[in-house]
């Protein structure tokens, strides 16, 4: 028996939380499943604001990925982080839900509820964040995940975990996603 | 904006975003709720689709009973169940399968080739099979309607075998059509995101090609309806 703690930075939206999980414990607990994930909840949030359009459908999403972390959680033995083993169930739900089709294409940005109090504070306007989002949802499934991932600041490794993947083709994904954002950025801050 | 100042935007975009912060009673309920996953549509599927055929298996053990004085009639009864019993056991073999679907520890790709592959063989066979319950349905309720009239099952002439072998065709083919498209959408798009994820084919390309097979499946089941329909209604006019 060994008692080796490991230490998750979470990235909280105001503060970083620093969270210890003592490595003895084989599977999540019912308690420890409900805490580790409500403390983690932005990663799920994160991921339905990258795949849902309107809000009960980010509802919706944040459900079943629970659901889907609910099942899965007894074969969660600590072997990857507690993170990636979250990404790696969100992701999955997001991309393999079955989704209904949508007969109307949308010409407006449609995000989260964002609304900036200050213009350009932080060097960040209203419009930046509408390009970010108009860009974005022009691209496939796959490629919002590897994106988020990028912008989450994961290493290729982490990258090439979640998604199967080998570490090289993350980076050739990686700048071909880079390339196509780059065209719809063009086109729609023209 | 150029690409360098995505992260910004994105860090920004996750301070800023007002999304509810859910409390630990919120996720335990939510952790609670129904999954809107195809895997348990299918479970319940093939849940329901068990619990109808038990339901009709003993309808037709009821009817040999009732018509234990017909010879033929209780050999056709006889196969039907003992063929009920061969689909349920076939069924609980896919429940099983389709339960492996709900595996969370493997990777993105891991996932979404385990649903392709579970669409391309298992759900196929799995619709084949719910499907072969409503002629069990229709010759159970034909029996009923006949022990019930006529005391006996009345077959007297080439056109009513013809008729009954109609209805239980129709009767196969009338949910097929929806089931068997229900998830050759969802297959399309996990198709394009394994060869997007693999750099294969184009997403567009994909759906197009999946569109033109929908509108070829529509016109072969849509005949195949109306001829047996036709068929139907001119025999039992005849």
């Amino acid at each position: 028996m060994y008692s080796k703690c490991c230490i998750i930075v979470i990235n909280q939206p105001c503060c970083r939380q620093i969270t210890r999980i003592d490595q003895e414990m084989d599977k999540l607990s019912e308690k420890d499943f409900l805490e580790q994930v409500t403390s983690n909840q932005n990663i799920i949030h994160k991921v339905c604001n990258m795949f849902c359009q309107d809000e009960d459908d980010r509802r919706d999403l944040f459900q079943e990925i629970t659901i889907k972390l609910w099942m899965g959680h007894k074969s969660y033995a600590g072997q990857a982080a507690l993170t990636t083993w979250m990404y790696r169930v969100a992701l999955n739900t997001a991309i393999t839900l079955k989704r209904k089709k949508k007969r109307v294409h949308e010409t407006h940005p449609l995000h989260p509820n964002i609304q900036i109090s200050d213009e350009n504070e932080g060097g960040v306007s209203q419009q930046d964040i509408d390009f970010l989002y108009l860009a974005i949802n022009k691209l496939e499934a796959v490629d919002r995940a590897i994106i988020l991932l990028y912008l989450e600041e994961k290493t290729y490794e982490e990258i090439a975990e979640i998604m199967g993947i080998t570490r090289t083709h993350v980076g050739v994904k990686i700048t071909r996603i880079k390339k196509k954002l780059e065209k719809h950025l063009k086109h729609v801050s023209a | 904006m150029e690409l360098d100042d995505l992260k910004k935007v994105w860090t920004k975009v996750n301070s800023d975003a007002k999304h509810p912060l859910y409390s630990v009673k919120d996720i335990s309920d939510f952790r609670k709720a129904r999954s809107k996953d195809f895997s348990t549509w299918i479970q319940n599927g093939i849940l329901i689709d068990l619990i109808l055929k038990c339901f009709f298996i003993f309808a037709f053990l009821i009817l040999i009973w009732l018509l234990r004085d017909s010879t033929l009639y209780i050999f056709v009864a006889s196969a039907i169940i003992l063929l009920g019993f061969v689909l349920i056991f076939l069924e609980i073999k896919y429940l099983k399968t389709s339960r492996d679907l709900d595996k969370s520890n493997i990777s993105v790709q891991e996932g979404i080739k385990a649903k392709l592959a579970f669409l391309k063989t298992y759900y196929y066979r799995i619709q084949f099979l719910q499907g072969l319950t409503n002629p069990m349905l229709v010759a159970a309720g034909i029996s009923f309607y006949y022990y019930s009239t006529y005391n006996q099952i009345v077959i007297s002439s080439t056109k009513d075998i013809l008729v009954i072998l109609l209805l239980l065709f129709v009767s196969f083919l009338f949910t097929l059509p929806t089931t068997l498209s229900l998830y050759g959408y969802h297959y399309r798009i996990l198709k394009s995101s394994l060869a997007n994820l693999e750099d294969e084919v184009s997403w567009n390309t994909a759906i197009s090609k999946y569109n033109k097979q929908k509108k070829c499946l529509y016109w072969i089941f849509g005949s195949l309806l109306f001829i047996g329909v036709l068929a139907l209604t001119y025999l039992v006019l005849l």
